[in-house]
């Protein structure tokens, strides 16, 4: 009866941001990122991305209630690199994997269908 | 690219209901996020709106758009040129965000009138019900069941009126979106990483898929424990309810997931601009 539409789950709400910065206070060279509207087939993906990069000390994420659709991303990188720059190229990594898989599978496809 | 991985993909086996194939050198996140875009963020599209002109069936008006709404219907020439209802610029709908259709069904002799999504007639022949694809030529689609989906039985003077609209959507709003019936996902079959813990390994039948084949015989019913292991190699079965091509729901569904990545990536570079960068 007072189940909230479902599309709420990925639809940003009006004047809501897709993903806003905190930098954290307590350590040096750390931040906290809030995405909205996504879950844990990015958070997961991200997170360990981030965690293959030697300069990252700190890569964690959260989805800190299942009924709010948006996740805490927490980054701690060295002195001589930001937490933004960290996300941005754990990302742009993702892409190219993916973009390469994807090529692969069309490529496997063809052949298969060769055969 | 510095530290991404370099995946390698094998298909195995690929029919017109599934596709079979093993990604090797990526991570457990990476496979089992597509496992769940697979699932609930490819889009397809699925029957969102009904109008009833006139029910005298035995089921009610919300019970029959339930139904309707769950017949799969084929995708793959239009979903993506297809545009979602809610970001279209018409008013209502349109031929850019939906797909109309209409059914019409009265019953006026004494015997049962069988209702199937065959009675379901769409204003776009790319976009059908799956059971009536290719109708016309003698071949069925996959050998199986080309049986029309039954919606409603209708005795007489009982009949059913009815048009509908067809949009896009995932999944992750509705499971009639979800293009696939099934995706079998599994990794490391001799439990090497020890991700399971068997009380009795002995018990558990032989896997098909086990490179144990030789041991097997022996005592050792699993691998040897590898601490430092990482999943390495996993096997995809994705089998589709016939609203995508088994292959396309593997390259779509691939492309929405790096179209996330990078919306996300766009909607970052702003973020951080707007700040000017605060370090």
């Amino acid at each position: 009866m007072n189940a909230p539409p479902t599309f709420e789950s990925f639809v940003l709400f009006d004047g809501e941001k897709k993903v806003t910065m905190e930098l954290d206070t307590k350590v040096p060279n750390a931040a906290l990122f809030t995405i909205n509207k996504d879950d844990h087939t990015l958070g997961n993906m991200i997170r360990m991305q981030l965690l293959k990069d030697p300069h990252v000390l700190f890569a964690g994420y959260k989805q800190a209630h299942p009924l709010e659709h948006k996740i805490i991303l927490r980054v701690q990188t060295t002195a001589d690199y930001s937490p933004q720059d960290a996300v941005k190229n754990s990302i742009t990594d993702l892409i190219s994997e993916l973009s390469l898989l994807e090529e692969r599978f069309r490529e496997a496809v063809r052949e298969k269908m060769d055969d | 690219m510095p530290y991404a991985n370099q995946p390698t993909v094998k298909i195995t086996e690929l029919t017109g209901e599934n596709v079979k194939f093993q990604i090797e050198d990526t991570d457990l996140s990476v496979a089992n996020s597509l496992r769940r875009v697979f699932i609930a963020e490819t889009p397809t599209m699925a029957i969102d709106w009904v109008q009833f002109e006139s029910n005298s069936t035995v089921l009610s008006d919300e019970f029959i758009a339930h139904r309707i709404g769950m017949i799969p219907l084929t995708s793959d020439q239009v979903i993506e040129s297809m545009r979602y209802s809610r970001e279209c610029d018409c008013e209502d709908f349109c031929t850019n965000c939906s797909v109309e259709f209409k059914l019409e069904v009265k019953c006026h002799d004494d015997r049962t009138i069988n209702v199937t999504s065959a009675d379901l007639i769409s204003a776009d022949s790319r976009v059908v019900p799956v059971t009536s694809q290719g109708k016309d030529d003698d071949q069925p689609y996959d050998g199986d069941s080309t049986e029309d989906i039954l919606i409603i039985k209708l005795r007489k003077g009982q009949d059913l009126k009815l048009n509908a609209y067809a949009k896009k959507g995932f999944g992750k709003e509705h499971a009639k979106w979800n293009p696939t019936a099934g995706v079998a996902f599994e990794y490391d079959p001799d439990n090497a990483l020890r991700h399971t813990l068997f009380p009795k390994p002995e018990e558990w039948p032989p896997n098909t898929r086990s490179e144990y084949t030789e041991i097997i015989d022996e005592d050792k019913h699993e691998a040897e424990f590898t601490v430092e292991g990482k999943a390495n190699r996993f096997y995809f079965n994705v089998e589709s309810s016939g609203a995508l091509k088994p292959e396309n729901i593997v390259i779509m569904g691939m492309a929405a997931l790096k179209k996330k990545l990078s919306d996300l990536q766009t909607h970052l570079a702003t973020e951080l601009h707007a700040d000017g960068h605060i370090n």
